[in-house]
């Protein structure tokens, strides 16, 4: 296998990855509450996204408008995360935002540019938003409240924190008007298939950190 | 154009700058929720402070006014009776002797809890009979000059003689002082209060390893819930000064005296 071969096969691994904290998230599905449940439907959606992009490379030779439109649906479903968490507050708030990125995911892929390319101004400016919030949550538990290494939201707002600070920074390569070499760009996505297998890795420890659902003692006649 | 080099290190910069960027905005969040925490345990402490001011008032009010009379009635049913046994009478002398000294002892409760006085008369009244009770019944000398020529809120009036209550209480307990000097005074804009002592101090480190010991928590917290601020001088071998001032504000509502 040659070094594109790898790199191939190191990315699908990353991708793929997410299947583990899903399969957990089910076997655990009579444990979740409702945050655990919407989480449950973004780890869904990006295992949809990585079986649908598998199908579409394969006969259509292109997932570009799945890579966009995924992005819209994963950034307007952590958004909602976020509120159910009370870092944003239902109503004007929640809804501005959310409006704010359907606009910019508009203008971005069916206005300014086309959907059927790889457009990188609105994964550079979700992947902020999603950074600060998750700084947010992150103090918000640290100071106001008792904060375990052991807790779900505490995990998965950590892994949000790396992967799209991470992812942050690497948009800023695709979206300057620079052409860094082959080698350069292959680097990236090693860097960013990186970051994505610790996202699920930590993922995974969130998912057997939610606890068991509260058992009740029934009273005996 | 850029070179190749150039183009990868400008690349670079934006995305560690993005990162330094991230640093800050978590910096200024963590301050944020340390503020909100820090005035949300201000106001829970305050909203203790006045819950057991509130409860203390009650129970001197109970005691006073119900059980206090009380015993003063029966105080008065016992003294009505006429009996001609020697043996009698002196069951009854010794019955008044001792509701005599339970009502001297509800009083003093009562007292303690909250000085009718304090109500009545005001603050430097309250604090001159706490310091004529303690020279009368400790070896310790309290002197109390009272410079004030202004009425004293009430609200204002109950934390500051707790305030002295606590200070007095510390250097009897851990001061080892002879003497304490008390003197309360006014500017235009602040009250102010000043306890002195010629104990034998404490450092620094002692007052924050026995912070809640030492109820310096608790008179700060009074001297907060009314805006004010409180500066403690001490050091080993100097004795300890407090420094209380409030600020003054027009329409409070004011004692009826001085």
């Amino acid at each position: 296998m040659n070094e594109i071969g790898l790199l191939y096969a190191f990315y699908e691994f990353s991708a793929y990855s997410v299947i583990l904290p899903f399969i957990i998230l089910l076997l655990k599905y009579r444990s979740l509450n409702r945050i655990h449940k919407l989480f449950l439907l973004l780890i869904s959606l990006g295992v949809v996204n990585e079986i649908a992009s598998f199908f579409m490379i394969y006969f259509l030779k292109t997932n570009l408008i799945l890579f966009n439109t995924y992005a819209l649906l994963e950034s307007i479903l952590i958004l909602r995360l976020y509120m159910e968490w009370k870092v944003l507050k239902p109503g004007t708030m929640y809804l501005s935002l959310m409006m704010g990125l359907i606009v910019f995911w508009i203008m971005d892929n069916l206005i300014v540019h086309s959907i059927h390319q790889a457009n990188g101004a609105f994964q550079s400016v979700y992947s902020i938003l999603i950074v600060f919030l998750s700084i947010q949550m992150l103090n918000k538990q640290a100071v106001l409240h008792k904060q375990s290494f052991k807790d779900f939201s505490f995990l998965v707002n950590a892994a949000f924190l790396l992967y799209y600070s991470c992812k942050a920074c690497t948009e800023v390569f695709y979206l300057l008007p620079f052409k860094f070499n082959d080698d350069f760009y292959n680097g990236l996505v090693i860097i960013l298939s990186l970051f994505n297998l610790l996202l699920n890795g930590i993922f995974v420890i969130a998912a057997l950190c939610i606890p068991p659902k509260n058992k009740y003692i029934l009273l005996s006649q | 154009m850029h070179t190749s080099e150039e183009q990868v290190y400008i690349a670079f910069t934006i995305a560690l700058g993005l990162l330094c960027f991230f640093l800050v905005y978590y910096v200024i969040t963590i301050i944020q929720y340390q503020k909100k925490k820090n005035a949300f345990m201000q106001k829970k402490v305050e909203a203790e402070i006045q819950i057991i001011e509130k409860e203390k008032k009650r129970i001197a009010e109970d005691l006073h006014d119900d059980l206090g009379a009380l015993l003063s009635t029966v105080k008065m049913q016992i003294g009505s009776v006429i009996v001609s046994d020697k043996e009698d009478e002196q069951v009854l002398s010794d019955a008044m002797q001792n509701l005599d000294e339970s009502i001297g002892k509800l009083r003093s409760i009562a007292f303690e809890l909250l000085p009718t006085v304090l109500i009545r008369k005001g603050l430097a009244l309250a604090i001159k009979e706490y310091c004529d009770t303690l020279n009368r019944t400790e070896s310790i000398r309290v002197h109390f000059d009272n410079q004030l020529k202004q009425p004293v809120p009430i609200e204002v009036g109950v934390h500051l003689y707790r305030v002295v209550q606590e200070a007095i209480n510390n250097t009897m307990k851990h001061g080892k002082a002879g003497n304490i000097e008390i003197t309360l005074k006014a500017t235009d804009k602040e009250l102010e209060l000043y306890i002195d002592d010629d104990g034998i101090g404490f450092s620094a480190e002692e007052v924050q390893q026995r912070n809640t010991g030492l109820g310096i928590s608790s008179m700060n917290s009074r001297v907060e819930l009314l805006k004010g601020k409180l500066y403690l001088m001490s050091s080993e071998g100097t004795g300890t000064h407090y420094k209380i001032q409030i600020p003054i504000h027009e329409g409070d509502q004011t004692d009826h005296s001085r």
